[in-house]
């Protein structure tokens, strides 16, 4: 599974223009629901937040798998649209902009890397980070917490290492 | 997804192994499947290809996401495959590195092989199949939205882009092949393969709805029922095993008039409409099998009274839908999520007519133990349960079920 965690609200918001998109948001329903910057709940208080905040939120879609094109092709623009605002991870966002070329599309994530996952226990942990993250190897976080909370004690079994070709 | 191509040949994998080895392959269902490795089919290739070799392969088993530490320890522990863990010495693993480090560390008193590298994320494509667009830095390659196809990777990182190559072992050893007749034509089937597997070596194609290939069959649909000669009644294909000189037929005007019923009493026990029902058209899920086996046998209609009793349909998961009205009892589910996800989540409620699947004790989805693994959506034939797609708008952010065109 991969890991993604939220990018600052002033962040997004820093590639928006309040004038001008008129926004869509694709969202995705796997891994990135499971880290807990994305899903439903999420996307809706994206949206609520920045329709508070005055940007022209038109309306948002929620995938199954954002990095699938099948899945893809199933949201349906209005014609109004022109930027969408991506809640899914780096491979569902080049998704969205391989296959929306012409559209404005503003990143809500930053990519950790791939973690395991204990559903019982309600546990993630990083086990092949990218390199900006290298030093995350091996933290375990709460499943949903967004990076946040790192646990202290280890929780899930598993050694891990750094990868290299 | 997560992008993984093989790393190693089929010699090395063989040098890995002992003839003395017990062997159990394991796999994943999701993205290592789509990256032409994992899955049950390369599971069934390479178990072929090793016992050809003069390998002992004890067992497979499937997972639906292998990074499950969770998962992955209760199909260790699972009354079924208990037996067979303990046995095994070696585990081949066909999953993503990530996948690798669980079994490795749940199986860590067994000899645990990795076949692939796993060299970042990216997406399936429709055109190129699987592509890397977020590589990690080690391979050298930049982030490129356009992606990097699996020839082009493996030419650039000295990788296999397909799975092992059936011509690489030894040839199938005939002692354990048999003779048969189906429909009047000579066939050859493996000692052990149902009349299913048997046709489908033969390609010939039987109908069939609760079956699927990678869950134990159930033979409770009946569409695939046969004639076996020598035998009084009808057999089911799915589930009968195929023996030496057995003369079975598989197409005829009673077969084929009584799968016409079956598939018109299926129509009837709820009402189908093919027009909305997101199963309709293919997808990565697959597509509704009821729907494409009513227009194999040409059905425009049912004869039977319909059931046009609405029962709720469950939309209380973040990823799936639950349509109890467009079940048709097959079973798959609840197998899927026995075997394939290991939860038990899934069974039948009530009697007769009233028979439905449901989540835990007859509960809501986001009541159950559902770990939202998907084995249940991609197992069912029909639009019970799919994946959700939903459009959210207004003011106060509403939901609304989106269906695929
Ligand atoms: S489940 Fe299949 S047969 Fe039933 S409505 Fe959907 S597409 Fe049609
Ligand atoms: S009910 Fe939940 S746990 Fe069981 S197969 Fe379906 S998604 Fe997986
Ligand atoms: S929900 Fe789907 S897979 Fe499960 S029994 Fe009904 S038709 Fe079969
Ligand atoms: S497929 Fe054999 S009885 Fe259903």
């Amino acid at each position: 599974m991969i890991f993604s965690n939220s990018l600052e609200y002033e962040k997004i918001t820093s590639n928006l223009d309040k004038k001008n998109d008129i926004i869509t948001i694709i969202g995705c329903n796997t891994c990135i629901r499971v880290s807990g910057a994305g899903g439903p709940d999420k996307m809706k208080e994206l949206a609520m937040k920045l329709k508070h905040d005055g940007y022209n939120v038109k309306d948002g879609f929620m995938l199954p798998i954002t990095c699938m094109e099948p899945y893809l092709f199933t949201v349906k623009l209005k014609p109004e649209v022109n930027t969408i605002v991506s809640l899914a991870c780096t491979a569902g966002t080049s998704n969205i902009k391989r296959n929306f070329p012409d559209y404005k599309i503003v990143e809500t994530v930053d990519n950790i890397g791939l973690i395991i996952a204990d559903t019982n226990k309600g546990v993630l942990k990083i086990a092949m980070p990218y390199k900006k993250h290298e030093s995350k190897l091996g933290a375990e976080y709460p499943l949903g917490s967004d990076g946040k909370n790192r646990m202290s004690k280890e929780q899930i079994p598993v050694k891990v290492e750094l990868k290299t070709l | 997804m997560i992008i993984s191509l093989r790393d190693i040949s089929y010699e090395d994998l063989k040098n890995k192994l002992n003839k003395d080895d017990k062997i159990v392959l394991w796999s994943c269902n999701t993205c290592i499947k789509f990256c032409g490795i994992g899955g049950y089919d390369n599971m069934v290739l390479l178990e072929n290809m090793l016992r050809a070799d003069g390998y002992n392969i004890i067992g497979k088993e499937l997972i639906s996401i292998a990074c499950m530490y969770s998962l992955a320890e209760q199909h260790k522990k699972s009354i079924d495959k208990k037996n067979m863990f303990q046995e095994a010495t070696a585990i081949i693993c066909l999953t993503c590195e990530d996948g690798f480090e669980t079994a490795e560390s749940v199986f860590n008193d067994k000899k645990v092989i990795k076949v692939v590298k796993t060299i970042g994320v990216g997406n399936f494509t429709m055109d190129r199949g699987p592509i890397l667009t977020a590589p990690f830095e080690w391979t050298g390659l930049e982030q490129n939205n356009q992606g990097y196809s699996f020839p082009e990777l493996a030419e650039k990182l000295h990788l296999y882009p397909t799975f092992f190559d059936r011509k690489e072992a030894a040839e199938d050893n005939t002692d354990e092949n048999i003779s048969l007749t189906i429909n009047n034509k000579k066939c050859t089937a493996r000692i052990g393969m149902t009349i299913m597997q048997a046709c489908e070596a033969n390609s010939i194609k039987v109908p069939h709805l609760c079956y699927e290939a990678d869950l134990t069959p159930d033979a409770n649909c009946r569409l695939c029922l046969c004639k076996v000669k020598g035998e009084k009644e009808l057999v089911p294909s799915c589930a009968t095993p195929v023996r030496e000189n057995m003369e079975i037929i598989t197409q005829d005007d009673e077969l084929e008039h009584a799968r016409k019923i079956l598939l018109e009493l299926a129509l009837a026990s709820h009402e189908h409409n093919c027009l909305t029902c997101s199963k309709g058209n293919p997808c990565i899920a697959g597509n509704c099998e009821l729907q494409s086996l009513v227009r194999d046998y040409d059905i425009k209609e049912t004869r039977f009274q319909q059931n046009k009793e609405k029962l709720p349909v469950d939309t209380s998961s973040p990823v799936l839908v639950y349509d109890p009205n467009k079940c048709v009892s097959c079973g798959r589910c609840v197998r899927a999520c026995k075997e394939v996800a290991c939860q038990n989540n899934l069974s039948f409620v009530n009697r007769g007519s009233k028979t439905c699947v449901a989540a835990g004790a007859n509960k809501l989805f986001n009541q159950s133990a559902c770990v939202t693994c998907l084995a249940c959506v991609f197992a069912c034939p029909t639009g019970a349960i799919t994946e959700k797609i939903s459009h959210f708008e207004g003011d106060d952010w509403l939901e609304t079920n989106v269906y695929q065109s």
